[in-house]
């Protein structure tokens, strides 16, 4: 049976990762409602930050950290995943939104940072059970090859670090692309 | 719960485009209060004033005097043939790429979506894992008693007409309302 959200079981120390948010967050501005942890050419906060589409590189070239993330938890924690992360940005999403409803070229895991699992959750609307939620503490794979959205419905900003596996393919087969 | 109580779908016939020129032409001419229009009032007569607020709470069961503007309309009409004793019916909007606070509601909910996108815009019981997407012209039940949203994924409007059935009282004993709003007690403080 095809899985639209895995948890890796990977346990992560939220606390130290929100410490290390808030220091990203003295040095880097949101941007879009997100900041890039990687670059593909030149170091900024904001390389890579944009729909797929209108990304100057294919999202799996995004493999460079920053260099002001070395010695931080949060960089320990992408390097240490069994294979090479590309892409990774710390994504905001704002209280009462969600994204498009959309799909992906690229699979994602996702580091929940804040987050409320009752009120804050990811749908797969083509898919029984349609809902995944991502308490903290630990990495999620999510099959966003698949129809989904992400909703905030909570008061309060959800944050979550988002990353590729950069030897993952790019898939163009979904019938969802056309519309 | 099972799937069954959380929607309905009712067997009435709606003319679509003759209601969505009647619900665009209304909007045009009396505008959005906190993104409603309120076609029933307590009294007061005003398009806005029965409307909804986070965190504040009326007596929707009571709010049962149709606009007399709507007299003799489709879209009262559509609304009756549920059959049941309306309340507190209102035009809803949700922007695009937003929706609400998931959250529990006094009262169950019917639904006639107007204007949504059915691929990218739904509703979602996230406790039971479940996503409802409403087809425009067609009359639904919700139970929204159990814990739910609304997302418009889409870069256009979602407008949907709500109503309540007024036999229906509110229901203080959810267990999801302290969970929900800390704050809450049943000692409800009615707007």
């Amino acid at each position: 049976m095809k899985q639209v959200c895995v948890d890796l079981g990977i346990s992560v120390d939220v606390d130290r990762l929100i410490g290390d948010m808030d220091h990203i967050l003295t040095v880097a501005n949101w941007e879009s409602n997100q900041i890039a942890l990687q670059y593909a050419s030149e170091e900024s906060w904001t390389d890579g930050i944009g729909k797929s589409d209108h990304l100057l590189n294919d999202e799996q070239q995004y493999t460079h950290y920053h260099s002001a993330l070395d010695g931080l938890y949060i960089k320990e924690v992408l390097t240490g995943m069994n294979f090479p992360v590309s892409h990774a940005r710390l994504m905001n999403l704002p209280p009462k939104t969600c994204y498009t409803t959309h799909i992906d070229y690229y699979t994602r895991y996702h580091i929940p940072l804040t987050t409320r699992p009752l009120q804050t959750f990811m749908i797969f609307p083509d898919f029984e059970p349609s809902v995944a939620r991502m308490p903290a503490g630990s990495i999620y794979w999510t099959n966003t090859h698949e129809l989904h959205n992400f909703v905030n419905g909570t008061t309060q900003s959800r944050v979550h670090i988002v990353f590729n596996d950069a030897t993952e393919d790019k898939y163009l087969d979904s019938k969802y692309l056309d519309s | 719960m099972n799937i069954k109580n959380l929607h309905n779908t009712i067997d009435v016939d709606i003319d679509l485009p003759k209601l969505k020129y009647e619900v665009l032409s209304l909007i045009d001419q009396v505008g959005w209060e906190n993104s409603q229009i309120a076609l029933q009032h307590t009294g007061n007569g005003s398009w806005h004033q029965d409307v909804d607020y986070y965190g504040s709470v009326r007596k929707e069961h009571e709010c049962t005097t149709w606009n007399s503007e709507l007299d003799d309309s489709y879209l009262k009409q559509v609304i009756l043939s549920a059959n049941i004793n309306v309340a507190s019916a209102r035009i809803m909007l949700l922007p695009p790429i937003t929706c609400y606070i998931t959250h529990v509601d006094l009262y169950t909910r019917y639904h006639v979506p107007i204007v949504n996108e059915l691929l990218k815009s739904f509703m979602v019981f996230n406790q039971q894992n479940q996503v409802l997407s409403m087809e425009p012209g067609k009359m639904y039940w919700t139970n929204t008693h159990e814990v739910h949203n609304y997302i418009n994924g889409a870069y256009t409007n979602r407008i949907n007409i709500i109503f309540n059935d007024a036999c229906e009282l509110p229901y203080l004993d959810n267990p999801f309302l302290p969970m929900l709003f800390p704050d809450f007690t049943k000692d409800v403080k009615w707007r």
